[in-house]
C-alpha cells in the first residue's frame, strides 16, 4: 500500500513529484495502474508471463521520460500507451515467429474452486483466448483495452493513438471477427 | 451475441493469471541501478544490442539474391535497403531540402526539426536506403502497421521517379518509416525511437485512422 499521503494525491500530482525524483510517488503511480497495464501487455503480447516484463520495461521508459508528458490527455492513458507500444514491439521483435494461436497459449488463467459453474467459465476463457489469439494484432489491441483491460471509449482512443470514432469501428469490426473464431473454435471443443 | 462476448472478454481479463506482486519494487531496483550505471556504459550495451540485429541484417544483405527478401522480411515494399560497408557519409543532414517526394513539412517537436513526409508511391520503386555499418535498423510496429527504425550514423536516401529515374538523393538522419497500404509514412529527425513513436502515433490518429 502506498503512504496515505501520496493516496490523497491525484496522478497529475504524483507526476509533478515524480519529475523532481521522488520515487514513492513514482511507486504509488506504477501501484495504481500496473493491473491495467498488465492486462493491455498480456492481451497484445499473448503471454501474462511476458507481460509482467513488458510492464516492469515500460514504466522504466516511462520513468525516464516523465518531461514528455505534455498533458494532451490522462496521465493513466499516456502511461498505459506507453505499455502498449512496448507490448506491441515486444511481440513483432521476439514472437513474431510463433503462430498468434500458439502466442495466445501463453495466457494462463487462474484457478478457481472446481464448481461447475467455474469449469463452464474456465472452459469459456480458453476458448475465448484462443479466439483472440487468432485476430491481428489491430484487432487484438482495441479489445484488449476496451474489455480485458476495462477502459472506456475515449480511454482507449488516447492509449492507442487514434481518434474515438476509429475505436468504436475498430470495436465493432473486431466483434464481428472475434464472434466467427469464437465459434470456429466452440465447433472443436470435445461436448 | 455481441455483448455476451463483451461480458466474456470481461471475464478473461479478470481471470488472467497475472502476478503483480513485487513490479513497484522490481521497478524501483532497476531504476536505482540505472541511476549509477553512467550513461556512457549504457549507450555501450544499446550499441551491443543494435550490434546483434545489424549482423544478422548485415549477414543477409550482403548476398545479393537475399536483398529483397530482407525488405520484404521488414515488411515494407516500398522501401529497398542495402548495406555498404565503405559508406562514409560527412555527418547528418544540416537542413531538410529536398526533402522527396510526397507532402513534407517540417514541423518542431520538442526543440527538434523533424521532417514529416506521406510518400505516396508504386511498390517496390519508392525508395532506397543504403546503410553504412554504423547504421543500425530493426522493425518496430508503428500504430499497428509495421515499420522501421533507422538509426545511428546517417545514412543516403534515393527516391525514384516511377519510370525507374534517380530524382533525389540526400543524407538523413534517424529515421521512422511505416507504411499503409500503398502510402510510406516518414519521420526524419527524432533522437530515440520512444520519441518517434509517440509522435507517430500521434499522427496517426489523423493520419492512418481507419
Amino acid at each position: 500500500m502506498g503512504s496515505p499521503d501520496l493516496a490523497e494525491c491525484d496522478d497529475l500530482a504524483l507526476l509533478a513529484r515524480a519529475r523532481t525524483d521522488d520515487r514513492p510517488a513514482f511507486g504509488e503511480l506504477v501501484r495504481r495502474h500496473q493491473h491495467s497495464a498488465l492486462r493491455v501487455a498480456a492481451v497484445i503480447s499473448g503471454s501474462t508471463e511476458e507481460a509482467k516484463d513488458i510492464v516492469q520495461d515500460a514504466f522504466v521508459n516511462i520513468h525516464r521520460k516523465l518531461d514528455s508528458y505534455r498533458g494532451t490527455g490522462s496521465v493513466r492513458s499516456w502511461m498505459l500507451r506507453v505499455v502498449a507500444n512496448h507490448a506491441k514491439n515486444h511481440v513483432r521483435s521476439r514472437i513474431r515467429r510463433l503462430r498468434r494461436e500458439d502466442q495466445h497459449a501463453g495466457l494462463f488463467l487462474r484457478e478457481e474452486d472446481d464448481t461447475e459453474t467455474t469449469t463452464v467459465q474456465r472452459m469459456e476463457n480458453v476458448t475465448v483466448a484462443k479466439a483472440l489469439g487468432r485476430l491481428p494484432l489491430h484487432d487484438r489491441e482495441v479489445l484488449g483495452c476496451r474489455y480485458v483491460a476495462e477502459l472506456s471509449e475515449a480511454e482507449t482512443a488516447e492509449v492507442l493513438a487514434v481518434a474515438i470514432g476509429t475505436v468504436k469501428s475498430r470495436t465493432s469490426r473486431a466483434l464481428a471477427k472475434l464472434q466467427t473464431e469464437f465459434e470456429r473454435a466452440e465447433s472443436k471443443e470435445p461436448k | 451475441m455481441t455483448n455476451n462476448l463483451e461480458v466474456l472478454l470481461a471475464n478473461l481479463g479478470r481471470a488472467f493469471d497475472v502476478d503483480d506482486r513485487g513490479i513497484v519494487e522490481s521497478i524501483g531496483a532497476r531504476l536505482d541501478r540505472s541511476s549509477s550505471t553512467n550513461r556512457r556504459s549504457m549507450r555501450r550495451l544499446l550499441q551491443i544490442a543494435a550490434a546483434a540485429v545489424l549482423i544478422f541484417a548485415l549477414v543477409a544483405v550482403f548476398q545479393p539474391d537475399t536483398r529483397r527478401a530482407v525488405a520484404n522480411w521488414f515488411g515494407l515494399s516500398q522501401v529497398r535497403i542495402e548495406r555498404d560497408a565503405d559508406l562514409d557519409l560527412l555527418g547528418a543532414p544540416v537542413s531538410f531540402e529536398l526533402p522527396g517526394p510526397g507532402e513534407s513539412e517540417v514541423i518542431e517537436v520538442n526543440g527538434r526539426q523533424i521532417l514529416a513526409s506521406t510518400i505516396y508511391g508504386q511498390i517496390g520503386r519508392t525508395m532506397q536506403k543504403t546503410l553504412g555499418s554504423s547504421t543500425s535498423i530493426i522493425e518496430v510496429d508503428v500504430d499497428g502497421h509495421q515499420g522501421l527504425w533507422i538509426s545511428g550514423a546517417p545514412h543516403e536516401v534515393m527516391y525514384e521517379t516511377s519510370d525507374g529515374q534517380v530524382a533525389i538523393e540526400r543524407v538523413a538522419g534517424n529515421t521512422l518509416l511505416w507504411e499503409v497500404g500503398n502510402v510510406l509514412y516518414r519521420l526524419e529527425g527524432f533522437e530515440s525511437l520512444e520519441d518517434a513513436l509517440e509522435f507517430a502515433g500521434t499522427r496517426a490518429s489523423g493520419a492512418v485512422s481507419d
